[in-house]
Order: structure tokens, then C-alpha cells, then sequence
């Protein structure tokens, strides 16, 4: 029996896709990425398995040009905005972004790291537009809510991740992409893996609280006033722009989220006991 | 007798069409653990954007339907595709076009309970499970043969809003 063409769930196919390229959706917003060069294609549907969405309408588009391979750049990107236009740099890439018709153009070596960090930035200033900021963090949903927990290097974030019960869905171990929508803020699965390098869970969850790790002799959560937490989130959220009006959009942002959401230290041993506390 | 298939996914394709929502039988061990021959499935028409790695779809093929589990999308080397592959099985099937996946299995009914089908809450005991019986065939007839042992009669629908046709879903 032939299918009918009006039972598709689509009413068209994305434009894009006709392009060569893979969108992306994270945190629910579609990026297109434009490349002819197949063996980058393949790379980017690879590395970020599940956030490729290519019926996704993309937001934003981006057009991959491929410089020759080079060794990956260690050195911090550098963000700068001249009018409408935003320029990245970093020894592996050049990129520019027109954030008013949200199109912009990559040249990179043909490696993953550039494109990763440049889809960083992009989103935390898409975030830092509506409220929301990306956060040194793991995250996770328990129980239809979501998690996080964040802290310095060394805190437990991974361990965390490590830990989680079978009945906990981690959204990532390393970068947390928390939105605020209409009904209040959520958390978002990302691809921005750290020490696990497990690619997080595609899903998302209603807020339900934020932690602020500490290892100590047992497992326990204490309060914390919204001053600390404010400053404690700040030192965690990851922004690569100096532009003044979005710096103090994501300062705002920062105590807005903490007065607005349950938060607490959690001192943990690094035992799967602490996650009890959790939910 | 293929012509009354073809008929039924005829009309079934038309209750969730019209109605947005249809219930199906299942059928076959493709699916195994997660959905068991005899259970009933709601499929939902969600807009294919919406659609995850980890969901479980509906999809129509060769007089067919399938209801398998998204494991990637692609668009590499053509139009955007949809990757399946039934949780017991060790192979992906060929790749869905976006005309041929018709909806979403929002809910599983087994004995009179509603199974979650999605990976949200995926035990390990489940997934050693599904390693399992992925790559035995054994333990995947051990499974259905306890299965029927514990007695899992599939139960009429009660309550339904829906008159569709429960054509049977290949999960094999």
C-alpha cells in the first residue's frame, strides 16, 4: 500500500536541509550548518548524536568554510561585537555572527573543538538575550524535575554525574543550559561533554533546585542566602563577551535566577548516598 | 487477504489522521522488553520535529507498521531520514522517510497498566535486559514464554474515545 503524502507530521521539509549541512538543536533552538564537505557532515551528526534534528526549522544559520587540519587551539576564544556583527577568534577558528538576521559564517580547522566552542557562544548570547546563561554544571532530571549542581573544579560535578541513580536522566556533566521560559525556568540537555565525555540526554525538566557542591564528611544540604548564591553562580556561568549591556543583563539574570529558585549546598561524600538527598 | 490489510492500515492511517490519536495491537518480539506482543499502543501524531532519539514511533512501510525506537536522525546524503531499531534487535532498519512515520507511541496498556516507553526511566536491570535479548535468542524466547506464563490477557479498552481499527503493529 503506498503511503499517503498527507498523513506526514511535517507539513514541508525544512529548507535547509536541501543545502548540505546538519541542524542542530540544542536547548531547543535549531542551528543550520552549512557545509559541502560530507566527511564534516558525518563528524557533526557523530559527535552530537542526539540533538541532530534535520526537521527542525532552524533559528539560526551558520556556513562551515574548512581551513586545512591544524592541531586544536588551547587558548581562551575571544568574543567582540562591532554594530550587529560578532566576531569570534581563537588560533582554530574565525567566525562572525549577525545576531539581527542570524546568519553567520565559521572558518575552521576540520575539527569538532572549534565548532563546539563557537555553538557556546552562540548560545550564551541567545541566552543572555531571554534571561537564561549556560553554567559550569551538571545537571540532571529526577522525578519530572530538573537539577543542578555546580562548583569549582574539583567540586564534584562529575562525580555527580558519575553517581546518578538508575532513575536519574543526565543532561550533562559539564555545561548546564538553563532557559527561562513562560512558566518558569528549565533545565536543557547539552552535548558539551566533560571528564565523562558522555553526551548528555536530549530532554529537558521544570527547575527544581540548584546546588552548590562541597565534599565533606557526610551527606547533608544547608541553606544558602541569595547574596552567596548570586555571587557563587556568577563565578560558574559561562560567558565569553565583554559587550557591557549583556554583562549586566547576565549579572541581572544571575540574581534573578537564585531569588526565584530553590537552592542549597549540598556537602557530599563522594558516594552514590548523596543523591538521596536529591528529588 | 493482503487486500484487507491494506484496507485496515487504510483506515488506521485515517483515525489518526482525523483524530490525531490511535490505539493498535502489537505484535511480534521486536520490542521485547519493552512492549510485548498483546499490548495495546497509543500513538499520537506529534509534529516530527518533536521527535527524539529514544521515542517510540510508528512508522508505515510495504503494508506494514513498525513500531520501533528512534535511534538517531539524519539528513547525511539526502533528505532528512528517521533510524529505528526494535529494542531486541541488533540491526537498525532501513532508514524511515518523514512520510512514512505516522506518530508517536505516547503509552503502552498491558493488563489493565499503562508502560512508559520512553528511556527517561530506563533501569539498568532493564537495559543488562535488553543487552540480553539482543543477543540471544533464548533468553528472548524465555522472556515471551514467561510472559505468557504470568498471564498478560490483553484486556478490552475501556473507555476509549476511539473506534480505530487496532490493526496489528509489527514489533518483529
Amino acid at each position: 500500500m503506498g503511503v499517503l503524502s498527507s498523513t506526514s507530521l511535517l507539513d514541508r521539509l525544512p529548507a535547509e536541509y536541501a543545502r548540505g549541512g546538519v541542524t542542530l538543536e540544542i536547548g531547543g533552538i535549531p542551528i543550520f550548518l552549512r557545509s559541502g564537505d560530507a566527511e564534516f557532515c558525518r563528524m557533526i551528526e557523530d559527535r552530537y548524536a542526539g540533538f541532530v534534528n534535520p526537521f527542525a526549522s532552524a533559528e539560526y544559520e551558520f556556513e562551515i568554510d574548512l581551513n586545512p587540519p591544524s592541531e586544536p587551539s588551547d587558548e581562551d576564544a575571544r568574543v567582540s561585537k562591532h554594530g550587529d556583527v560578532w566576531f569570534f577568534d581563537r588560533g582554530d577558528f574565525h567566525a562572525e555572527w549577525d545576531a539581527r538576521t542570524r546568519r553567520g559564517w565559521v572558518r575552521q580547522a576540520p575539527n569538532p573543538y572549534a565548532i563546539d566552542t563557537v555553538l557556546r557562544i552562540v548560545h550564551s548570547l541567545v541566552l543572555a538575550e531571554e534571561g537564561g546563561f549556560l553554567l559550569h554544571a551538571a545537571s540532571a532530571v529526577r522525578s519530572g524535575q530538573s537539577f543542578v549542581f555546580t562548583g569549582i573544579s574539583g567540586a564534584g560535578k562529575t562525580t555527580m554525574s558519575r553517581l546518578a541513580p538508575a532513575d536519574v536522566a543526565v543532561l550533562t556533566d559539564e555545561i548546564s543550559y538553563i532557559r527561562r521560559r513562560a512558566d518558569g525556568y528549565r533545565a536543557y540537555g547539552t552535548p558539551f561533554a566533560g571528564e565523562l565525555a558522555r553526551v548528555g540526554e536530549n530532554i529537558s525538566a521544570p527547575f527544581g533546585g540548584l546546588y552548590f557542591l562541597e565534599k565533606g564528611p557526610a551527606n547533608r544540604i544547608e541553606p544558602i542566602d541569595d547574596r552567596r548564591a548570586a555571587r557563587a553562580l556568577l563565578r560558574n556561568i559561562l560567558f565569553f563577551s565583554h559587550d557591557e549591556r549583556l554583562v549586566k543583563r547576565v549579572f541581572d539574570s544571575a540574581f534573578e535566577f537564585v531569588s526565584n529558585v530553590a537552592t542549597g549546598r549540598l556537602i557530599f561524600t563522594p558516594d552514590e548516598r548523596a543523591w538521596r538527598l536529591v528529588g | 487477504m493482503a487486500e484487507r490489510a491494506a484496507i485496515e492500515m487504510e483506515l488506521a492511517e485515517e483515525v489518526l489522521r482525523s483524530y490525531g490519536r490511535l490505539r493498535i495491537v502489537a505484535r511480534g518480539s521486536s520490542m521485547v522488553p519493552t512492549i510485548f506482543p498483546g499490548d495495546i499502543l497509543l500513538v499520537e501524531r506529534n509534529p516530527l520535529d518533536r521527535l527524539r532519539p529514544g521515542d517510540v514511533v510508528l512508522a508505515s512501510r510495504g503494508g506494514r507498521f513498525f513500531a520501533h525506537r528512534v535511534v538517531r536522525l539524519t539528513a547525511l546524503g539526502g533528505p532528512p531520514r528517521v533510524i529505528t531499531r526494535g529494542d531486541a534487535l541488533r540491526e537498525e532498519d532501513p532508514a524511515f522517510s518523514h512520510q512514512e512515520i505516522l506518530g508517536r507511541v505516547t503509552r503502552v496498556s498491558r493488563g489493565g497498566r499503562f508502560i512508559n516507553v520512553t528511556g527517561e526511566d530506563d533501569l539498568n536491570g532493564k537495559r543488562i535486559l535488553q543487552w540480553a535479548i539482543r543477543n540471544s535468542d533464548s533468553v528472548t524466547a524465555g522472556i515471551l514464554w514467561l510472559h505468557a506464563r504470568v498471564g498478560q490477557a490483553v484486556p478490552a479498552v475501556r473507555g476509549s474515545s476511539l473506534r480505530a481499527s487496532a490493526r496489528l503493529a509489527e514489533c518483529s
